[in-house]
């Protein structure tokens, strides 16, 4: 952009004495000024803020665990239910996509909320589509859990999210017997059975991720977030839970984007007023 | 450019690095301005009628929904019905102190002959102590050199750099808009049951059995129906602009009855003044710096 500042500003509010121009649709963003004019660069615009959420209750009993075994326990029970809380929030997220004229909702902030008998799930981004509108409709929005300026890197380098894919497991370790228990009082040793159990979800749930990005013939999974650790209401109970977006080359070859580099000549720390948006 | 004397130095909100923005872009500060208001706010309110929902005696404005028990009579206990409302009582007592807020910022900038007020940061609090609620908003005037007064000064939460961009990208700040939708659960017996895992509820073959899995239907519209109407409120009084910068914030009180839930959408209405302007296809770097 090559403006003069001072006559933008002048004009800009000279334009607030005018009526809005009929013909421009409303349309609600979450993204920064740098974002929707990067997205604008990529040839697509902003047209609506859209949301999923989806609260599923997980079955009473499912975290009461047996005594007497020996190792991990799996509780199908709850990982189900995170899967249908994010199968059911992004069907919905589309949906309202769609009904924007969306080709794709991009920036998804997820929100993941494991209660004592249900868990939530929710979506929130800016449902984006071209600027030249396609004539033939295209196929299902994609979510993606990308920033636009991550979008836009990717797009660049030939790159496309196919979705947003998740995983998820629930594994108790075993309760332990006195004996064990009095075996490894006052010792800093580590506690093999917590450790299997984390170590169970994590694989399972992982596992359930690559799965779910191999089945919409993505090549792998980016920007994964995790949420991992024992259950506040039952520590004995390890939750794994990960989430990231799916992505598959769409040009003949990876471009490269060869970075130049650069030497900032300021201080090492930029100065930020946080208090001031 | 200079700034205009004055018999006092004025203030402002402004960061150095916000404050240089503003001289560059001919922006003069006049003054730091602010507007509050302080409200009663109660959970219940005219138009709550607990008992009279389920008998279909009164009803409150706007969203509402009944959930009916499948079970019949049980006991004294029992949540015969369920049902999830609008709380116009509270969003009312907000958006009037939002009102009353803008109002009297305004007020103080008209009085600096401010053409608008920017780097607005709004403050809500909840004084549970006084039933209570105050929003306070604060921000920086300023005049714009060879600029039209407009009829109402405008406002933005942007400041420097960030408002500089905006303007450069042919969008013109119109006013900050805030809007909030509040629905409360009166959670039925299945609700109940799903949401605490005790009870027993009708099973699908028509016996007896534990509280039923899947999707927490009740909740699920409740928080559903917070987030379109809190969107919807917004988009109303954009009368074809735009809302940028957009951030919707949804929180949910547990309480005997059910969830409380409180969707607010803030964001910055903008104005296309001119065409968008391109911007060249940015160069990927990677910066060299110590840390």
């Amino acid at each position: 952009m090559n403006t003069n500042i001072r006559t933008d500003m002048q004009a800009a509010i000279n334009a607030l004495g005018s009526p809005p121009d009929p013909t421009q649709r409303s349309s609600t963003s979450d993204l920064s000024i740098d974002e929707t004019l990067l997205l604008h660069q990529m040839g697509y615009e902003p047209t609506d803020l859209v949301s999923g959420i989806s609260v599923v209750s997980i079955p009473y009993g499912t975290f009461i665990t047996p005594y007497g075994q020996s190792g991990p326990i799996e509780l199908p029970p709850a990982t189900q239910a995170v899967a249908t809380a994010f199968r059911i929030a992004a069907e919905r997220a589309r949906h309202e996509c769609a009904g924007a004229n969306g080709i794709g909702v991009v920036g998804v902030h997820v929100e993941v909320e494991v209660g004592g008998q249900s868990v939530s799930v929710c979506f929130t981004g800016t449902a984006v589509s071209p600027i030249e509108r396609p004539k033939a409709p295209t196929n299902q929005p994609f979510l993606t859990d990308l920033s636009v300026r991550d979008f836009a890197l990717l797009s660049r380098s030939g790159w496309q999210p196919v979705e947003l894919v998740a995983g998820a497991s629930f594994v108790a370790a075993p309760l332990q017997g006195m004996r064990q228990v009095l075996s490894q009082a006052g010792q800093n040793i580590e506690l093999p059975l917590i450790t299997g159990a984390l170590q169970t979800s994590r694989e399972k749930a992982m596992d359930q991720m690559q799965s779910a990005a191999i089945a919409l013939s993505a090549a792998g999974v980016v920007d994964v977030s995790i949420i991992d650790g024992p259950l506040g209401h039952s520590r004995h109970i390890c939750a794994f839970i990960c989430w990231g977006t799916a992505i598959r080359l769409v040009a003949e070859r990876h471009q490269p984007i060869e970075p130049r580099l650069v030497v900032p000549l300021h201080d090492h720390i930029d100065f930020e007023a946080t208090s001031i948006r | 450019m200079t700034i205009a004397p004055r018999n006092a130095a004025w203030s402002s909100g402004l960061s150095t690095n916000d404050f240089a923005a503003c001289l560059s872009s001919g922006l003069q500060p006049l003054g730091f301005v602010q507007g509050c208001s302080v409200v009663n706010w109660s959970f219940y309110g005219i138009g709550y009628n607990a008992m009279g929902f389920g008998l279909g005696v009164s009803r409150p404005s706007g969203y509402f929904e009944q959930y009916l028990c499948p079970h019949g009579i049980v006991s004294a206990e029992h949540r015969r019905y369920g049902m999830n409302y609008q709380k116009s009582w509270i969003e009312e007592s907000y958006l009037s102190a939002l009102r009353s807020a803008t109002e009297r910022l305004l007020h103080e900038a008209r009085k600096l002959g401010a053409h608008g007020v920017i780097g607005v940061i709004d403050r809500p609090s909840y004084h549970s102590e006084t039933s209570s609620f105050e929003i306070s908003l604060s921000g920086t005037a300023v005049t714009i050199e060879g600029a039209v007064a407009p009829a109402v000064p405008f406002t933005t939460f942007l400041a420097g750099q960030k408002l500089n961009k905006l303007v450069e990208a042919g969008f013109a700040p119109v006013e900050i808009l805030i809007g909030i939708a509040s629905i409360g659960v009166m959670a039925s017996c299945i609700t109940e049951y799903q949401l605490t895992g005790g009870g027993f509820s009708l099973a699908a073959g028509g016996g007896w059995g534990a509280a039923p899995g899947g999707e927490i239907e009740q909740v699920v519209e409740a928080q559903t129906a917070a987030r379109s109407i809190v969107r919807q409120r917004v988009r109303d009084q954009l009368g074809g602009d735009i809302l940028h910068g957009a951030s919707l914030m949804v929180r949910s009180n547990e309480t005997q009855e059910g969830p409380q839930i409180e969707a607010t959408l803030r964001g910055n209405r903008v104005r296309h003044f001119k065409e968008f302007t391109q911007i060249d296809p940015p160069s990927p770097v990677v910066h060299l710096s110590d840390r």
